[in-house]
């Protein structure tokens, strides 16, 4: 008897402490989302006393920036301060999963245009249309005051279209984040090696061809061979989907069509595959740099990047030199067509918390606000971001992000702002999928020019299979 | 329901003993019971780790096996062929190595020393220094370069991923054959010297003697060695095609589940990987355990 009463005691025990586990273990719901259906306001009470929390991944230090954005958004909210969370770019789901499930999201998160999808998808950032559309509202109502001052239709005029897009879900539509500066893939050349393997340098400048480009490689490969062993001399970003997906879509290659059909195996995707293939076979680049260091130390001629020049400035000084992506043109009988050529770029940006309320989700948008002014831009400039500003008016050389550079071609971030192309085939499926179709496709122009190298139609049908897969799975 | 006096006095008795069990209790029940029950009930489900979270019975299972984005079968044969080929070189090898500086002679502790060092660089190290040995330009491919022979492709290409990881998990030897050692000193001499006096040569010795006698441990290291070896996560951090390999060659099941789980944010779908996982490794451990009758535990 005794024994069975302690087994049943057990028993109970055991049964009560899972049953403890599976109530406990449902995840904690965090706040409450309030996607798009919010009353917003933009006149908010200077003396609110908050803190705002940022929540951001970049490794660099970013600090400083938000310590100068902070001080000037000070002046007009003085009981507000800013705390941030770096997360860390590895883990960043990872812990801002941890957050939420622990109820201490950030106020504001960092994100980018080809990550912020899954954050959109989970719900947690704020549709920022209400905001917006008041700022829209009260910016004509300034501009009927002051038509000079005002220049712009309204307030999103204020920024470049392209990439105030990226912010959007599927690039077009609600606004979920906003850029903080203008990010764009241009050419780095180190000037001096240029000029010694006697590249025509009055076809080096912003809109040359990937002719042109192809020219001066060959140049460089003789100056190579002479001087540095033969070693490659574009300084290779080959898994970098901002450099090969817009090469694809120049050429003409589509991943999906509009139902999301696979439309890849096509002889314009063949034509993508071979002009990266024929960089490597020719000598110009391998793919995988074996120092990645080689630009800044000059022991490779060109590197293809979105970084701001300060980084180059430090080790290149004056050596250093910009040119945009060369634009990749389509064979259209005797001549080529350039009018499709893209080229790669992307944002930074950063959104509000969804599960925000009342006055700390306004002075969530009053700050994201402030960091698209001309002032705010001039701040993070002030505080390390050297990437261009996303305004239109702050071009010229009275900015901060201007100063200092020489002559240095800063208008390759600008030129052909139309060419400017962010990936985007995926959107025509489901978020989750998006890492895999990605990798997929960026496979297909790696494998032909790795180890033995894979014959490239090979890889345009082995990547359809691939892609195929991915689609069907759950 | 009233406590009898006795359960009272026999608590009170054992107060102290409950005491000491208790942070171990808690410890267990929260960073062990609590996450294994968590991810059973996260597998019924689709969870993005976020805001979505609805029960789907058993469909996680379902597509796991049907619809799966990286192929379930291919990503299983994948880590079935590298627990085997793994258990069985790093066992035997140990063996042989642990057999060679088992006898006393100069030097041999140097040996041993020298053999066991690599087992206490922490993984990190050892993969990033790996990455750099096996890079296409790194210390390996520049020897072969430097005495006239072709570079070798170790993890960039399909067709040597996978024998390259064999090569690189026998860094790990000198952690067995410490094990070795110590089950080959439990030995009793005097098994050795009756064998001896009965005219046994060193062969027959290591047939009749040594080997059944260390048949414990030698279960012991198969069971930890399948068990490790299926869970096995090492190329996260080595492997190109984010630690898949190209084509998927050694695309590991533990590295799926992670993949799921924190990139592609799908935590119900990663949970039943994992129990799947768990259950593969049971049935093993089972099967392991019900034909173990070679195991020789002394006289019984």
């Amino acid at each position: 008897m005794k024994k069975t009463f302690r087994k049943l005691t057990g028993m109970l025990l055991v049964a009560a402490l899972c049953l403890t586990c599976a109530v406990a273990c449902g995840p904690n719901p965090g706040r409450t989302p309030s996607n798009g259906d919010y009353e917003a306001g933009i006149t908010l009470d200077p003396n609110i006393s908050a803190n705002l929390k940022i929540g951001f991944y970049e490794n660099t230090d970013v600090k400083q920036h938000f310590e100068e954005l902070e001080k000037a958004f000070q002046l007009r909210y003085p009981n507000v301060s800013i705390s941030i969370a770096n997360y860390g770019s590895e883990s960043y789901y990872m812990d801002l999963m941890q957050e939420y499930n622990t109820n201490n999201m950030p106020d504001i998160i960092q994100t980018n245009a080809t990550e912020s999808f899954p954050l959109m998808e989970a719900g947690l950032l704020l549709d920022m249309d209400n905001f917006i559309q008041l700022e829209n509202e009260k910016y004509v109502e300034n501009k009927a005051k002051d038509p000079e001052f005002f220049q712009f239709e309204n307030f999103e005029d204020q920024f470049y279209e392209s990439l105030w897009k990226l912010g959007q879900k599927n690039y077009d539509g609600h606004q979920y984040f906003i850029p903080r500066s203008a990010d764009r893939i241009v050419v780095y050349y180190n000037r001096e090696q240029f000029i010694a393997a006697g590249v025509d340098m009055t076809t080096v400048r912003n809109g040359w061809t990937w002719e042109d480009f192809l020219a001066a490689c060959e140049k460089l490969k003789i100056y190579y061979a002479a001087n540095y062993s033969g070693k490659p001399f574009i300084s290779g970003q080959w898994q970098w989907e901002a450099v090969l997906f817009p090469m694809l879509e120049s050429a003409g290659g589509k991943v999906f069509d509009a139902n999301g059909n696979i439309t890849l195996n096509s002889p314009e995707t063949l034509n993508a595959v071979n002009l990266l293939k024929d960089l490597v076979v020719k000598g110009y680049t391998k793919e995988k740099d074996p120092n990645s260091l080689a630009f800044e130390t000059g022991t490779a001629a060109m590197q293809f990047a979105s970084l701001y020049p300060d980084y180059y400035i430090k080790n290149l000084g004056e050596n250093l030199g910009i040119v945009t992506f060369p634009l990749i043109g389509r064979q259209s009988g005797d001549t080529v067509d350039y009018s499709n050529a893209k080229i790669g770029a992307g944002i930074t940006g950063y959104g509000i918390f969804s599960g925000l309320t009342g006055e700390k989700r306004e002075l969530a948008w009053q700050f994201l606000s402030f960091s698209l002014s001309r002032e705010g831009q001039e701040c993070m400039a002030k505080g390390g971001v050297t990437q261009p500003p996303i305004r239109k008016d702050m071009q010229d050389g009275s900015n901060l992000w201007r100063q200092n550079k020489g002559n240095l071609n800063l208008d390759a971030f600008f030129w052909g702002s139309e060419r400017n192309y962010s990936t985007n085939f995926f959107i025509v499926h489901e978020p989750s999928k998006q890492v895999d179709l990605m990798q997929a496709v960026i496979n297909m122009f790696n494998e032909p020019i790795r180890g033995s190298g894979k014959d490239p139609q090979q890889a345009v049908s082995d990547c359809v299979n691939v892609l195929d897969g991915i689609i069907k799975s759950n | 329901m009233k406590i009898s006096d006795k359960t009272v006095n026999k608590l009170r008795k054992n107060i102290a003993g409950y005491t000491f069990m208790l942070p171990l209790i808690i410890g267990v029940s929260v960073f062990s019971f609590w996450p294994i029950i968590s991810s059973l009930i996260y597998s019924f489900h689709k969870y993005d780790g976020f805001m979505t979270y609805e029960y789907i019975g058993f469909r996680n299972y379902v597509d796991l096996f049907k619809h799966d984005i990286d192929g379930l079968g291919k990503v299983l044969s994948n880590t079935f062929i590298f627990a085997a080929g793994s258990v069985i070189l790093s066992l035997s090898l140990s063996y042989l190595l642990a057999l060679s500086v088992s006898k006393q002679s100069k030097g041999v502790y140097a040996i041993r020393v020298l053999f066991y060092i690599p087992c206490v660089i922490p993984g990190v190290v050892m993969a990033a220094m790996w990455a750099d040995l096996l890079a296409e330009n790194g210390a390996f491919n520049s020897i072969f370069t430097s005495l006239g022979l072709p570079k070798f492709a170790f993890l960039d290409s399909p067709e040597t991923s996978m024998i390259t990881l064999f090569i690189t998990g026998l860094w790990g030897l000198g952690g067995g054959m410490i094990l070795w050692l110590a089950a080959f000193n439990n030995i009793p001499r005097t098994m050795y010297e009756a064998a001896e006096i009965d005219g046994a040569k060193s062969f027959t010795k290591f047939v009749k003697i040594t080997i059944p006698m260390t048949t414990p441990t030698i279960f012991y290291n198969m069971i930890t060695g399948v068990i490790g070896s299926l869970q096995y996560n090492g190329t996260l951090m080595l492997a190109p095609n984010s630690g898949r390999g190209y084509e998927n060659s050694i695309y590991f099941i533990s590295v799926k589940i992670y993949r799921d789980a924190f990139i592609r944010m799908k935590f119900g779908y990663a949970s039943a990987a994992a129990w799947i996982l768990f259950v593969i490794i049971g049935v093993l451990v089972i099967i392991m355990f019900r034909t173990s009758k070679w195991v020789f535990y002394g006289e019984e």
